[in-house]
């Protein structure tokens, strides 16, 4: 055999050495690909990140004002943060545009059985609805506080809701009445994000406590606030609190649209 | 001939594993090690050439001991047809949180990536959907979609066995004057229709240290004596049976009832010869087509076709060779049989008389069938397997010739429906099927 050849054979018994071990790697990798997962999000994460984290992959989700419906037990009063005070509105329910990532806060009031109790639940919108044009009012996303998430605030306990958009070839062959939120109660060890997220996508996170807001606590107006959307405001709002000249032109993009 | 260096050969195959590791990527998961399980709509699809048979999803209708000539000259008896329905729930796959099982896409959209639209620059308006320029995903699990033969292919053996009818899939099958059974699929109907649940968990402990035990006691009263005593003055006369009356076990009482069939046999009772605005079309009501309604009629064949994916109505026609698919058996014998010039064919439109609903809404489907073929076709059936989120309204099917309904429950809670026309079709002959549903 020439020197050259025999140099050759080397090299091609090399190479299939290393294709050999490559596809080993590979297969390797697809089998931890099909049996190990890291999930990156839970529903303890601060508010705010897991929406964060839903915008950094891109798509239609930045910018669009979700429409969300916010209904608490009847009798209660329910108002959202809109830039510098909480608008009131008359019934049971609020419906307003939300940005995905956005963090909203919300008051409940005149809770039945509870007087004197306020509880200050959260909205955090991570995905959005595609709707036929002109029908995005039509179906908002359903926030449903009950009774029980709002007594169990007051006893100071935190209550988590993932709200999720049912699979329709894994949803429930059972009827719906209107106003009503199926819920699943998950246990400890348990995240309801990854649980909401096995049952159909997930779309908003609420989040209830007791705790008044910080910046109430501290005298603040909310600055930083998400902009908020408000469909349907009824009521004069009542609390608002005089605003500040700096406060009439809010820098950057916050505050209320109408 | 292309020449490569080993050595980058080498390197290429090192590098192979790594540029492969980046192609899954999930917004639950790190990108260090991707998921290759879907996390939503779960499940591996089903293979697509392998009929998968669950007996418990039958239908209450017994299986003939003997299958029926299939013949269509044979007089029609709606029991001739009883159909066993083995059925495949089909998930297809998905692609992660928020990449939902079922990616929709425009009816005119061309590009070759099928899961892309065009993206929104304003951002508080809808895309303008139309235009293929974007990358993104439009998910479809917002959609309540009805119709077609998705998953494995819908196939009726000859004991009338149906396999592989998934949820939301429409069919209808047909006898030929050759003995032939075929299939044939609807167009696919979407529905805008959400419904929506949530996950609860409530953090916090929460105790009751409450203890209570007896203090002590006040006053203790003790008895002192027995005052008076009252002794038995008189008795009442015990009664014993006489005799023993019935002989009868209780179990000779027990009613014996015979289960009835299942099915919910519904008979027309009549049939609104008026047409609806969304059905008011040259194809439904005679069966021919007109070009003036073609964007019309698009309108109403995929309600939510502008935003869900392509389904054009396709025609599979599997003849009844197909159980011999995989059996292994070669042929022992080989009998060539010379069929007539015929060419019988069925056609089924189906439309939705709304394009979004919300729970508790009706709709009203309609099921236009036409032998479009040179001859005349008998045993026509429709089956609908109905999404899970919508039911059949009792009474509500009618049709405007002969025929007979049925509404089956499956195992799953998912309904069937089935109207059997009586008569056989004539060439360029057709009819009109109605039934109402309730979005859950």
């Amino acid at each position: 055999m020439q020197p050259a050849e025999s140099s050759q054979s080397h090299w091609r018994i090399l190479c299939a050495i290393l294709v050999f071990f490559a596809s080993q790697n590979l297969t390797a990798l697809c089998y931890g690909q099909a049996r190990d997962r890291h999930l990156q999000q839970f529903a303890d994460l601060p508010p705010g990140q897991v929406g964060q984290m839903q915008l950094s992959r891109g798509g239609p989700l930045a910018g669009y004002f979700q429409p969300v419906r916010m209904t608490v037990p009847k009798g209660a009063q329910v108002s959202l943060w809109a830039e510098d005070h909480f608008e009131a509105f008359e019934a049971n329910q609020a419906d307003a545009g939300m940005l995905v990532s956005g963090v909203y806060r919300t008051r409940v009031t005149r809770i039945p059985g509870q007087a004197g109790f306020e509880v200050y639940p959260t909205i955090e919108i991570i995905n959005r609805l595609f709707p036929p044009q002109g029908q995005e009012q039509k179906y908002p996303i359903p926030v449903v506080i009950t009774q029980e998430d709002l007594e169990r605030a007051i006893e100071g306990q935190f209550v988590v809701r993932v709200v999720y958009l049912e699979d329709p070839l894994l949803a429930l062959p059972v009827r719906q009445r209107e106003g009503e939120q199926r819920a699943v109660d998950v246990g400890p060890g348990e995240d309801p994000l990854v649980a909401a997220d096995k049952l159909g996508r997930p779309m908003a996170i609420v989040r209830i406590g007791s705790r008044v807001p910080t910046e109430m606590l501290n005298g603040q107006s909310g600055e930083g606030a998400a902009p908020l959307k408000l469909y349907r405001a009824s009521s004069p709002t009542t609390e608002t609190k005089p605003r500040s000249s700096a406060q009439q032109t809010p820098p950057g993009y916050r505050g209320t649209i109408r | 001939m292309l020449k490569i260096h080993p050595l980058r050969l080498a390197i290429l195959a090192l590098l192979l594993p790594v540029g492969l590791s980046g192609c899954h990527s999930s917004p639950w998961t790190a990108a260090v090690v991707p998921p290759a399980q879907p996390l939503s709509g779960g499940g591996m699809p089903a293979h697509p050439t392998l009929p998968v048979t669950q007996p418990n999803m039958a239908f209450a209708v017994p299986k003939p001991t003997s299958a029926p000539h299939p013949h269509i000259t044979q007089p029609h008896n709606p029991l001739s047809r009883p159909i066993e329905l083995f059925g495949v729930n089909s998930s297809e796959p998905a692609y992660g949180i928020g990449d939902q099982a079922g990616t929709v896409l425009p009816a005119s959209f061309t590009n070759n990536d099928p899961n892309c639209y065009p993206p929104s620059d304003e951002s508080d308006q809808l895309p303008a959907r139309g235009t293929p320029t974007g990358g993104y995903f439009i998910p479809g699990d917002e959609l309540i979609c009805d119709g077609g033969d998705e998953g494995i292919g819908v196939a009726v053996d000859q004991d009338w066995t149906v396999r592989g009818l998934d949820s939301e899939d429409t069919i209808g099958h047909f006898d030929t004057l050759d003995g032939e059974r075929r299939i044939q699929a609807s167009n696919r109907v979407c529905i805008y229709a959400p419904r929506f649940g949530s996950v609860r968990k409530t953090y916090g402990i929460s105790s009751n240290a409450n203890v209570q035990q007896l203090a002590g006691v006040d006053s203790q009263v003790a008895m002192v004596e027995i005052e008076e005593v009252d002794i038995t003055s008189t008795t009442l006369q015990n009664l014993q049976p006489r005799g023993q009356v019935g002989s009868k076990a209780p179990s000779t009482y027990r009613e014996r009832t015979r289960g009835m069939e299942l099915e919910n046999r519904v008979a027309s009772s009549a049939f609104k010869n008026r047409f609806s605005l969304f059905e008011d079309l040259s194809i439904i009501r005679h069966g021919i087509f007109d070009q003036d309604e073609k964007a019309r009629l698009a309108e109403g064949l995929s309600a939510a076709e502008s935003w869900g994916r392509i389904e054009a109505p396709q025609a599979v026609i599997d003849n009844l060779t197909v159980d011999s698919i995989g059996t292994g058996v070669p042929a022992a014998e080989t009998v060539l049989v010379e069929k007539p010039e015929g060419k019988p064919d069925l056609r089924i439109v189906k439309v939705a008389s709304a394009k979004d609903a919300l729970p508790g809404d009706i709709i009203e489907f309609t099921l236009r069938f036409d032998n479009v073929g040179n001859e005349k076709v008998g045993n026509v059936t429709l089956l609908d397997h109905l999404s899970p989120r919508l039911e059949v309204i009792d009474g509500s099917a009618e049709c405007n010739v002969e025929a007979e309904f049925f509404v089956t429950e499956q195992n799953q809670g998912t309904q069937i429906f089935r109207a059997e026309i009586v008569a056989p079709v004539l060439s360029g002959q057709g009819g009109i099927v109605r039934f109402k549903c309730r979005v859950r």
